[in-house]
């Protein structure tokens, strides 16, 4: 009987795993389509011209910072530097406890005066609104801790005045070109572009890449642990959301870089500081508004890269990062339970967000079930440890083979890479099953664990060690 | 039966053999790549030696392959005379061939091809390139299309703008794309953008005023003040901006009748519009408009304000004693903008005795609230409690 337990549960997991491979499979073609398309229009897209017209969409940057004295300089300092021809920067002190606001001060030189902004979002008391001197698209506004970052958006919406809001977070770093390369898309079409995301990368100390040659800069960290975080990423945003993308079900802009059009956000009421995380749950509230009432749009990811985010560089800060994802995935998931497989939501419905909950919110259940199965039954003898070891095998090989993909996606369309950082990443694939999925699969039970409990929260994980201080541009 | 030997080992087997072959692929095309890029960017240094020796493009050029050739004339950042220089050298020995890929294409490849042999022959300025940017234009493709609308754009001349003003007409490509290539042109172009104010779809005629807002003149001031009643609330808005972009004696009495615009942002641009012309005698009638009850036109009033400049605080003053929550805020923000507050505070730092500024300050102190007080005395005063507490005891706040 156990054995017969043992031998349909594997063929169960088996199955899945198969099935989430074809899924990967059959993203990675249609964002190797997307990402080919996206490369050769950029090829014939006049930038110069876009980065002076005067018919570029004006955008308004959000910069939610908590405690961030490290890094805030560096990241405004690189919102400061994006080419586009009209946009305004509005920084949200969101109660820090730092040194934050003086860093931001000294960096700024700032000035109080009084805003009577317009209150479309609820958000915690503002306490102090601030101008640059030096910068005159500039605005720091200081208010209350609310304990997340939806809170610190919704305040910086308040304020924003432009068609198009861009979010950040307070601890990236922006490619000067990222408004552009976004923007072009958006001009276009404004009347359906409603939200954006880009490829964002990742590094352990991103502003040491500040002021560097572009040809000169280190692609990737020197770390194994950063690398396997920076392999996670191209997967996640060039095998899966390009693809995602064109097929019109990309659930997730990213935190670190979205762009809404305002009157968007307006209509589903800005972020919701309910839920862990605030950049996934608003893309489903979008999709479900405009699914619902009918209306045509579109929510982008291009594949150019667009910011460098600071990767943890411990096992215990990826960890908390890694749970609360998980966490936010299932509050997000179980909010918006009604859209799954339900037709009214369009592709939406019936694809994406089912194969987001099978893939996504039950991966830690399978794939420990998975292998858990296979130990029990070589214990029991249905199965030997060499199918053991040739199924591992084909599971190492099958996720290394994503991985050469999307390094190949992105090489193809910024040859930022040398020949030595590629060698690096694709012999990486093989080991990222053994050494570092391990990880996240553990991270993401926690996450379960932490949203059957109904746990909320940030969890911000502690800034990485910096040596020499971060420096102070401006 | 041996266990090695199953059809996992197979399927084992197989996807190495798939990882090993992609992996090999990202390898290989890389290192293919990394060796056209050197041999293109040693052509480039070439080139320029020669050209440093030599002194005349054509010569330098001379002996140079035909790839490199093409990749200097396409190229963007080449210099204008250079790639000229090498297109023509191309059209020399090879016109049949680029003129053939310029003219249609069938895949992908041949598509990229095409838009290359298309700019070859506009920097060459092969005689027959306008039939085929012209057929460029109509192609279905958006690249395409759009390829030709940049490189026309780029050519800048009068034959190139007719080109694109036809093709905003017919709505070939995003007009707000073809709208900025010709916002760039050099040469006047206002003739050929004149009778698009006529067109029957208010998109053109949209265009057409924004697009005219660059030049000025009476024709064009009279045409943009009779689209100024326009049907359509966006062609309104344009034809606005534009006659405050001209700064057209016309502007005034257009902005101030469409102050009462049923729709908010023809309203918004109204009041923008009398910000930029800036006469302190429309101060009060901005002032008005920040009572609307359209948020944006309420911002947009204050813009105007901040635009007219402290020329507008006695209209300013008067609205601090509105019923209006909202305009009595908005005018003490803008006095605040203007730096009339700061004036105001140094008035009575020296003057602590002068009525006018003791009594406008507690207005303005009033209407926006303790914040603004607050924010106001940080400024002026930093770092002086003291001073203060006294001006405040002053003022009686």
């Amino acid at each position: 009987m156990l054995e017969h337990v043992l031998y349909i549960g594997t063929l169960v997991c088996l199955a899945y795993m198969l099935g989430v491979f074809a899924l990967y499979g059959f993203l990675l073609i249609f964002s190797a389509l997307d990402n080919s398309i996206r490369t050769r229009e950029t090829l014939a897209e006049d930038f110069a011209l876009l980065e002076q017209s005067r018919f570029s969409i004006p955008v308004s940057v959000i910069v939610p910072a908590f405690n961030e004295e490290q890094v805030v300089a560096v990241t405004v300092q690189s919102t400061l530097d994006l080419r586009y021809p009209e946009y305004e920067v509005i920084i949200v002190d969101d109660g820090s406890t730092d040194d934050t606001f003086g860093v931001l001060d000294r960096m700024l030189d700032l000035e109080p005066y009084v805003h009577f902004e317009r209150r479309i979002v609820e958000c915690a008391p503002v306490v102090g609104v601030y101008r640059s001197r030096r910068h005159p698209q500039v605005r720091v506004i200081q208010k209350q801790n609310q304990g997340t970052k939806a809170d610190a958006c919704n305040c910086g919406l308040n304020f924003a005045r432009y068609r198009y809001v861009l979010t950040t977070d307070g601890d990236t770093l922006y490619e000067p070109d990222a408004l552009l390369n976004a923007m072009r898309l958006v001009v276009r079409d404004p009347e359906r572009i409603v939200g954006l995301t880009g490829y964002i990368s990742v590094a352990s100390h991103p502003e040491g890449r500040i002021g560097v040659r572009a040809e000169d800069r280190e692609v990737i960290d020197e770390t194994l642990f950063s690398n396997f975080q920076h392999l996670e990423y191209l997967r996640a945003f060039l095998n899966n959301r390009l693809g995602w993308s064109r097929i019109g079900a990309m659930l997730c802009a990213s935190g670190a870089f979205n762009i809404w059009r305002r009157d968007v956000l307006e209509e589903v009421g800005g972020w919701r500081p309910g839920f862990s995380s605030e950049d996934i749950e608003l893309t489903f509230r979008v999709h479900e508004l405009m699914q619902r009432t009918g209306r045509p749009y579109r929510i982008l990811s291009i594949p150019e890269l667009v910011a460098r985010t600071e990767a943890p560089s411990r096992v215990r800060a990826l960890m908390i990062q890694r749970a609360r994802w998980q966490r936010v995935l299932l509050e997000t998931v179980w909010r918006y339970r009604g859209m799954i497989g339900n037709p009214r939501y369009g592709v939406v419905g019936l694809v994406g967000v089912p194969l987001i909950v099978a893939t996504e919110a039950f991966a830690p259940f399978l794939e420990l079930a998975s292998f858990g199965l296979l130990v029990a039954g070589i214990v029991v003898g249905v199965f030997s440890w060499q199918t053991y070891l040739l199924f591992f095998g084909s599971m190492t090989f099958g996720l290394a083979l994503f991985t050469s993909g999307a390094v190949l996606l992105e090489d193809i369309s910024t040859r930022a890479y040398r020949l030595r950082h590629l060698a690096r990443l694709i012999a990486l694939g093989p080991l990222e099953l053994i050494v570092y999925r391990p990880l996240l699969i553990w991270a993401r039970l926690k996450g379960t664990v932490e949203f059957l409990r109904g746990e909320r929260g940030w969890n911000k994980f502690e800034r990485n060690v910096r040596l020499p201080p971060a420096s102070e541009p401006g | 039966m041996n266990p090695w030997l199953s059809s996992y080992t197979l399927a084992l087997g197989a996807i190495f053999l798939v990882w090993l072959g992609v992996s090999g692929y990202v390898i290989v095309t890389r290192a293919l790549f990394d060796v056209a890029d050197l041999s293109f960017h040693t052509g480039r240094r070439v080139l320029e030696r020669r050209l440093a020796r030599l002194g005349s493009p054509k010569a330098a050029l001379a002996g140079l392959p035909r790839r490199t050739l093409a990749g200097i004339a396409a190229d963007a950042s080449t210099d204008p005379e250079l790639a000229r220089a090498a297109a023509q050298r191309l059209l020399e020995r090879h016109s049949g061939r680029i003129v053939k890929k310029a003219r249609a294409h069938r895949n992908e490849a041949q598509k990229w091809r095409r838009i290359s042999s298309l700019r070859i022959l506009s920097v060459a300025g092969w005689e027959n390139a306008m039939p085929l940017l012209r057929a460029a234009l109509e192609d279905p493709d958006p690249d395409v299309a759009g390829a030709a609308v940049s490189i026309l754009g780029t050519l800048g001349e009068r034959a190139h703008a007719e080109l694109l003003v036809d093709a905003l007409r017919r709505n070939v490509f995003a007009r707000s794309r073809i709208a900025a290539q010709l916002d760039a042109f050099d040469v006047p172009i206002s003739d050929l953008l004149l009778p698009l104010l006529d067109e029957f779809d208010s998109s053109v005629r949209q265009w057409g005023a924004t697009l005219l807002a660059r030049y000025g003149g009476t024709d064009i001031d009279l045409a943009l003040a009779g689209l100024v009643v326009d049907e359509d609330p966006q062609v309104r808005a344009a034809a606005l901006k534009g006659l405050a972009r001209t700064k057209s004696r016309l502007a005034t009495p257009a902005a101030i009748t469409s102050l009462q615009d049923p729709v908010w942002f023809v309203r918004v641009h109204a009041a923008r519009a009398l910000g930029r012309l800036g006469h302190p005698g429309l101060a009060a009638k901005v002032v008005a408009l920040l009572g609307d009850e359209h948020w944006w036109v309420r911002t947009a009033a204050k813009d105007a304000l901040e635009s007219i400049g402290p020329v507008a605080t006695p209209a300013l003053v008067t609205a601090l004693r509105s019923d209006d929550r909202f305009v009595r805020n908005s005018a003490a923000e803008v006095l605040q903008n203007t730096g009339v507050v700061d004036d105001l505070l140094a008035r009575l730092s020296e003057a602590p005795d002068d009525e006018v500024a003791t009594a406008t300050i507690q207005s303005v102190f009033t209407a926006g609230g303790p914040a603004l007080m607050e924010a106001a005395l940080k400024r002026s005063l930093p770092n002086a409690g003291k001073q203060h507490r006294e001006l405040l005891e002053n003022l009686a706040l």
